[in-house]
């Protein structure tokens, strides 16, 4: 397979002594991030997400299934993350990369075992039955950042998401379709988001947010800090690179609370416009038997 | 054509021509069409290198029942394609289906669409497939399925379904319950309806139906749906029964089993087009040959094929399955004329299956 | 959400690969991404041709057996329009990524399923066919599939262009057809239960779709309105699209 190129000398060069100068090349402020979009389709549980050049989409999926024997009453949550040679043409079909790997792990620690998604309320008969959510992150354009895009999408799908209703009548278990019973949301605690720092210069001095991927090829290490609104940290990895100093790291999180505010408040006002959006049309509108005159 | 004198040629004659094999090795395309091809003063007809006409068949052979394990079993032959089909029933008791349902009465008309869908919402066919390793050259140990066999499950799930030739019906395990008798005494004073307990879905059969290739030699599909189908025909399922007490599913031995019950004779046809040149994507077409039931070195050779999956059971033939790729030589007309083909082909067919 | 009824394509929405697409159609949303000519690996490697490789990626869950075997019908065809000899030793990458499937609201779905989902095909196809356009790769031809279902209806059988899988599920059987720009047949999939009659039927009503004769755009517009049954008219809408893309390309102009 072929190679991804990377960045010639003068290239590294030139990025580095911009950043020096407190210049992207882009143009944007060390902290700020490229425009983030996001679109919900049609069905519920699937998120488009736009940062930049970067974009992901997400799509959650539930299914009733047997639970784990050594989890009886929790229900199976999982996040799967593949790289397919839509984003490059470096990755292969099932071999997966480093990148792939650290992506799925960072969104497993997120969201996952933060404990986002309530897996007890997933369980529909103890050591039975449960419900097995998946969320699918898709990499359609990888142009840096994709751990922030990725867990923004993931966050947006699940908020999204409903998943069929059920009943359970004398030990019988019965899982209605849509067209008998209005799908319901998840069980859903707090949303994570992922915060990645980059860090350039000698000693990692220079730190800035949203990395295009150019930066990243050039940059010393990075931070992810995942928490949500109410500043609760849930994991924070600095995966090696450059030492970076403690104080430094400080002032980073606290800039990231400020993003997570952001991104939560873009979160809800999303999901409120579709819900709307929603609203209109719907089985309300169907079952209406009131002429138009 | 590619004969060698050993009389009477000088020295260094032998070196420039080949025997069969070598030139065919060497260069298969050209071998191929020389031998499609014929110089127009020769007598000699247009033959295969396999010695057959283009239309021509391999005869097929079909022998029923030779697994003892199994509940059903078929050993199919086309020339050098060998496939024995295996079909087991293993219970599985509607706890076990995370998704089941109850389907309310069974005697409803619909009664029989219902079975369909179960058949599918239940995964009650698994359909698998197998290129044994050394079948042929091209198949090696320790890999995982080729995209062929991949190819070929999905086929012969697909057509297992939309065919519907397995009745879902058959497969289900009922149960009437038995009401307690203070029960009874209470509902005599409500109605009449005092014995008619609903009956209940309590397991299904579902039915592993494995396909091993013995040996390949071309034309997969034919050969795996012959087998599928006669070895259906050939399944016969134990007699079983929801114990109450137990809670489980008892198989007797005492009754007879049932024999399952199979709707029509869906049978595939599969051809092959040979270009007369290997590059022809331009607009000016050469020749063309279609081969009927290709072996492994003229499926290398050509890129469009087709199948068509007819069953001429009733008085008009019904297809069942039309499947066209790889090439733009098929127009309407030539596979309306292949469908005739593939009427043949069933008669042929559906006698050897007896 | 009422699925759209006029075909909807997009061009070059992936900014990092040489040529991509992204269609929608019928409540069917793929996007297809197209790199090539590349290195090709060693076992892929042809002597005298391209390989195309082709990739289907569904929604949710991991591809499986139907995957592959859509994968295997789409490379067949593919390597029928595009000039493979130009490129010997080389790889063709398409990768497709299926983004929105058209639900059935009377049925739970199933995550794993494997028998062929044909409704799904002409959206593949049309995809890759306008990424491999968008990647300015030489091809012979273009092509154009559509999906036909005939459906029983009070008695009657209905021919349904572009079925909701509502409909897929009672009709009696189900097509798939595609045509090159050049009128020929390049793909036939049909399955359920159906007579050669009935196959000529299906075969006019998808060769209507994919190879309407090119007329002047006024009377294109008339004929989409008068036929609006008859469903889309694929060819003209490969060509727009394509020259909406061109045009605003060429703006600096």
């Amino acid at each position: 397979m072929p190679r991804e190129a990377e960045p010639s000398l003068n290239e590294r060069e030139f990025v580095l002594k911009a950043l020096q100068e407190n210049t992207r090349l882009d143009g944007r402020e060390l902290d700020q991030y490229r425009p983030l979009e996001l679109t919900f389709g049609d069905q519920y549980g699937v998120a488009d997400v736009t940062l930049g050049k970067t974009r992901v989409l997400a799509k959650a999926s539930a299914e009733v299934t047997v639970p784990y024997t050594d989890r009886p009453l929790d229900g199976i949550f999982n996040i799967a993350t593949e790289l397919s040679p839509m984003t490059s043409p470096a990755f292969e079909v099932n071999r997966p990369t480093e990148t792939e790997v650290l992506i799925s792990r960072l969104l497993e620690k997120t969201v996952r075992r933060s404990g986002a998604l309530d897996t007890e309320s997933l369980c529909l008969v103890a050591g039975q039955k449960c419900w097995s959510i998946r969320v699918d992150v898709h990499v359609l354009s990888h142009d840096g950042n994709l751990i922030d895009a990725a867990c923004f999408a993931v966050v947006a799908a699940l908020r999204h998401f409903r998943k069929p209703d059920t009943s359970m009548e004398g030990g019988v278990l019965t899982v209605y379709t849509p067209a008998e019973r209005e799908p319901v949301p998840l069980s859903w605690l707090h949303s994570p988001f992922c915060i990645t720092w980059s860090f350039f210069g000698e000693e990692g001095e220079i730190a800035l947010l949203d990395a295009t991927w150019l930066e990243e090829q050039v940059r010393v290490g990075s931070c992810t800090i995942s928490l949500n609104k109410h500043g609760e940290i849930c994991q924070i990895a600095k995966l090696g690179g450059t030492p970076v100093e403690a104080v430094a790291l400080l002032q980073c999180t606290n800039v990231a609370l400020s993003r997570a505010k952001d991104f939560s408040a873009f979160l809800d006002r999303k999901l409120a416009e579709d819900a709307k959006r929603r609203d209109k049309g719907g089985l309300l509108a169907e079952l209406s038997a009131e002429n138009d005159r | 054509m590619a004969t060698t004198s050993s009389t009477g040629a000088p020295a260094a004659a032998p070196s420039l021509t080949f025997t069969r094999p070598v030139f065919a090795k060497l260069s298969p395309h050209p071998y191929l069409l020389l031998s499609l091809s014929p110089d127009e003063s020769s007598s000699t007809r247009s033959r295969r290198t396999n010695g057959r006409a283009p239309h021509e068949a391999r005869p097929i052979q079909i022998n029923t029942g030779s697994l003892s394990q199994a509940h059903g079993s078929a050993l199919v032959r086309t020339g050098d394609t060998t496939v024995i089909c295996g079909v087991r029933g293993e219970l599985l008791p509607v706890t076990s289906i995370p998704q089941f349902r109850p389907t309310p009465s069974y005697e409803n008309a619909d009664d029989e669409e219902k079975a369909r869908k179960e058949l599918k919402e239940y995964d009650l066919l698994v359909p698998n497939i197998e290129l044994a390793t050394g079948c042929a050259p091209q198949f090696l140990p320790g890999v995982p399925p080729t995209t062929l066999a991949q190819t070929l499950s999905t086929r012969v799930y697909s057509l297992l379904h939309s065919s519907g030739l397995v009745d879902g019906r058959d497969l289900r395990v009922k149960y009437r319950p038995v009401r307690p008798p203070q029960d009874t005494e209470a509902m005599e004073e409500d109605g009449q309806e005092e014995e008619e307990e609903e009956e209940e879905v309590k397991a299904f059969w579902v039915l592993y139906i494995d396909l091993l290739f013995v040996s390949f030699d071309g034309n997969p599909f034919d050969a795996a749906w012959a087998a599928v189908l006669a070895a259906l025909r050939d399944t016969v399922l134990p007699a079983a029964k929801w114990d109450a007490d137990r809670e489980m599913v008892i198989c007797t031995t005492k009754e007879k089993g049932k024999k399952l019950n199979i709707r029509g004779h869906p049978v595939p046809c599969s051809a092959a087009v040979f270009l007369e040149k290997a590059d022809q994507q331009h607009q000016d077409k050469g020749r063309h040959w279609i081969l009927l039931d290709p072996d492994r070195l003229e499926e290398t050779l050509c890129g469009e094929v087709i199948t068509v999956v007819v069953d001429c059971e009733g008085n008009e033939t019904r297809v069942r399955s039309l499947e066209k790729q790889g090439g733009t030589v098929l127009g309407r007309e030539l596979i309306r004329g292949f469908v005739g083909v593939a009427e043949g082909r069933w008669k042929e067919v559906v006698k050897a299956m007896g | 959400m009422t699925a759209s009824t006029l075909p909807e394509a997009a061009l070059g929405v992936l900014p990092r690969a040489d040529g991509s697409a992204k269609y929608s159609h019928a409540g069917y949303t793929v996007t297809a991404s197209v790199n090539g000519p590349i290195e090709a690996q060693r076992r892929d490697e042809h002597p005298y041709e391209a390989h195309v490789d082709v990739i289907v990626r569904p929604a949710a869950g991991v591809g499986g057996t139907r995957e592959r075997h859509l994968e295997s019908i789409l490379q067949s065809s593919l390597t029928q329009i595009i000039l493979v000899k130009n490129f010997p030793r080389s790889l063709i990458q398409v990768v497709l990524q299926v983004e929105d499937t058209p639900e059935n609201d009377y049925v739970n779905t199933k995550l794993v399923q494997a028998s062929l989902n044909f409704a799904i095909m002409p959206a593949l196809f049309q995809t890759s066919v306008l990424a491999l356009l968008s990647a300015g790769v030489p091809m012979r031809a273009t092509a154009a599939a559509t999906a036909v279902a005939v459906v029983p209806e009070d008695g009657a059988k209905k021919i349904v262009v572009d079925p909701s899988p509502r409909q897929i599920e009672i009709a009696q059987s189900v097509h798939v057809l595609a045509f090159t720009s050049q009128e020929e047949l390049l793909l036939a999939e049909s399955e359920g239960d159906f007579t050669v009659k009935e196959w000529d039927d299906v075969y006019e009503t998808a060769q209507k779709i994919c190879c309407r004769p090119a007329s002047t755009k006024e009377g294109m517009e008339m004929v989409l309105d008068e036929e609006d049954a008859g469903g889309p008219d694929m060819r003209h809408f490969l060509r727009s699209t394509l020259e909406s893309k061109v045009t605003a390309d060429l703006h600096w102009k």
